[in-house]
């Protein structure tokens, strides 16, 4: 009579997964003046809410996990969420084989084993999606904040922009700011 | 005197499937003869021939008058504006609806084939297709939408000339979605001429299609169909509103406005299009599309509102003022301000980012 060994293998997996989503978008701005004092009163204006001037002319800030960059010349926003993660899985498998430490048991081993690297990568997968999901998530839950700082940031542009134009156009006599209308009305004496 | 008028089974068959197409015979008994594939003979008899032409003359315009064509309304003929009934607007020889043989020839294959097969090979000539067998394409398209799935209507509306069927796509854009690239619709048919006098019938129906898949898009699970559906749309909507605008017929658009002044009442709200959906996609890139697809009905407004813009600046001795305060009467009946401020606002919600 023949018996049979009962086989366990256990593997694990340690890795760092990365997630990382970005959107992009462009600022509408209004030409009043030449581009490129718009775009440094547009870079003084995020100067102003928190950005930092890079090398390459761009804004950052960084803020809530997310990275935020603006190009004033080209009037492009891109917003970027990464983050990585540690991540350890573990899985065991039984299988049967005619001996305990022989030939046979080690092909059931390797068989197991084999098995169970497909199970982790897929975990691993499982875990990566996860992550991206939350990323993704992160990214779409600032977008509305974003939209209404960069409004305001636009808003307060086209007002300066103006306020300058004026301010070579004549005398500027009056300014009537009211920024719950956003309106702007600027009296100059020519 | 014997009234009795005797037709062969193939004629009789060919006679079932155009009444049911023309809204005169029920589905359950002509649906069954779509899957049948009866031998066609050499030639129809003169008595069903006689039998066709009476039912295409009579039966497609009393459709087209039963589905919008009987309303009071006011629509342009040439430069200026008419009200009135369809027949009432426009002169009786403008309605004049041709068939072409390719009529016929459509019917006797629909008779002897199913719609998903590609032998026998019926595909008329491009451009030689009349308004009228348009329009019974066009209804035939309805009809065959109701057959099971396994005969292969969704085939036939990948290739022309159903593919490029401006009205077909313009009522039915889900029924589009697998349209590849290379296949456009087609408007010029429907922007002139008699085919512009059906597109004025036909509003209500149009008005009211849209209607139906906006608000079946509340239900829609998966991201990806959202996609399908949105794109179809888009493109549809897109060629049209760029041939109504080559044409100078606005108020062939007219229908939007009506369905977009039930969509978008006062409690609208970006849920209305998206509730389905637990995911729009993996990325926001994704999401943002997905999002823009269930709203391309809506961002479709703006462009309708610079009409009504450009309308204000038509000075009265300008060519196409009465176009222009047509369109202007429309857009405030529709209170169409409202409506794309309301549009503006689901879109903000949903894809905060999107230049509107």
């Amino acid at each position: 009579m023949s018996r049979s060994y009962r086989i366990c293998v256990r593997e694990s997996v340690s890795r760092v997964i990365r997630a990382e989503d970005r959107v992009s978008t462009h600022l509408e701005i209004l030409e009043v003046l030449p581009p490129e004092e718009m775009a440094g009163l547009l870079g003084d204006e995020l100067e102003r809410r928190g950005f930092q001037r890079q090398g390459d002319g761009t804004l950052v800030r960084r803020a809530k996990g997310a990275m935020v960059t603006v190009d004033p010349a080209a009037g492009t926003v891109t917003a970027t969420v990464e983050t990585a993660e540690a991540v350890k899985v573990e899985a065991a498998k039984d299988g049967r084989a005619l001996d305990l430490a022989g030939r046979n048991a080690e092909r059931v081993r390797e068989s197991l084993r084999h098995e169970l690297r497909g199970d982790l990568e897929k975990k691993v997968g499982e875990k990566e999606l996860s992550l991206q999901t939350k990323v993704s998530d992160e990214l779409e839950a600032q977008l509305g904040a974003l939209r209404e700082e960069l409004d305001q940031t636009v808003n307060r542009v086209t007002a300066e922009a103006l306020k300058r134009k004026a301010a070579r156009l004549g005398r500027i006599k009056e300014i009537t700011e009211d920024a719950q209308a956003g309106s702007l009305t600027i009296v100059v004496e020519v | 005197m014997n009234f009795m008028q005797t037709v062969t089974r193939f004629e009789a068959n060919l006679l079932r499937l155009l009444y049911y197409f023309l809204g005169r015979e029920p589905a359950e008994s002509a649906l069954a003869l779509v899957a049948e594939r009866f031998t066609p003979p050499t030639c129809l008899g003169r008595t069903a021939l006689r039998l066709v032409q009476d039912a295409l003359a009579k039966g497609c315009t009393s459709l087209l008058a039963r589905r919008g064509g009987w309303r009071v309304e006011r629509h342009l003929l040439g430069e200026h504006v008419v009200t009135g009934r369809l027949w009432q607007r426009t002169p009786p020889a403008d309605l004049t609806l041709k068939f072409s043989r390719h009529s016929l020839e459509f019917l006797i294959w629909i008779t002897s084939a199913r719609p998903g097969d590609k032998e026998p090979h019926w595909r008329p000539a491009e451009g030689e297709l009349t308004p009228g067998d348009l329009l019974l394409l066009y209804f035939a398209h309805q009809g065959l939408r109701d057959s099971a799935a396994s005969l292969g209507a969704a085939d036939l509306r990948r290739r022309p000339p159903f593919v490029r069927h401006g009205l077909c796509w313009l009522a039915y854009p889900e029924d589009f979605t697998a349209a590849t690239e290379e296949f456009a619709p087609d408007f010029a048919p429907w922007t002139n001429g008699v085919g512009a006098t059906m597109l004025e019938a036909l509003q209500p129906e149009l008005a009211a299609r849209w209607i139906e898949v906006e608000g079946g898009k509340g239900s829609i699970i998966e991201w990806q169909r959202m996609r399908d559906l949105g794109r179809s749309q888009e493109r549809v909507l897109t060629a049209f509103l760029d041939a109504v605008e080559k044409a100078g017929r606005l108020d062939l658009a007219r229908f939007l406005l009506r369905a977009g002044h039930q969509l978008l009442g006062e409690h609208a709200s970006a849920a209305m299009w998206v509730e389905g959906m637990t995911n729009a996609g993996p990325r926001v890139t994704e999401r943002t599309t997905t999002y823009r697809s269930a709203l391309a009905f809506l961002h479709q407004l703006p462009r309708l509102q610079s009409w009504e813009r450009r309308a204000r600046s038509v000075g009265y001795f300008d060519d196409g003022y009465q176009a222009a305060q047509l369109w202007k009467a429309d857009w405030e009946r529709y209170n169409g301000d409202a409506l794309n401020d309301r549009a503006r606002t689901i879109i903000r919600q949903l894809d905060p980012l999107s230049p509107t």
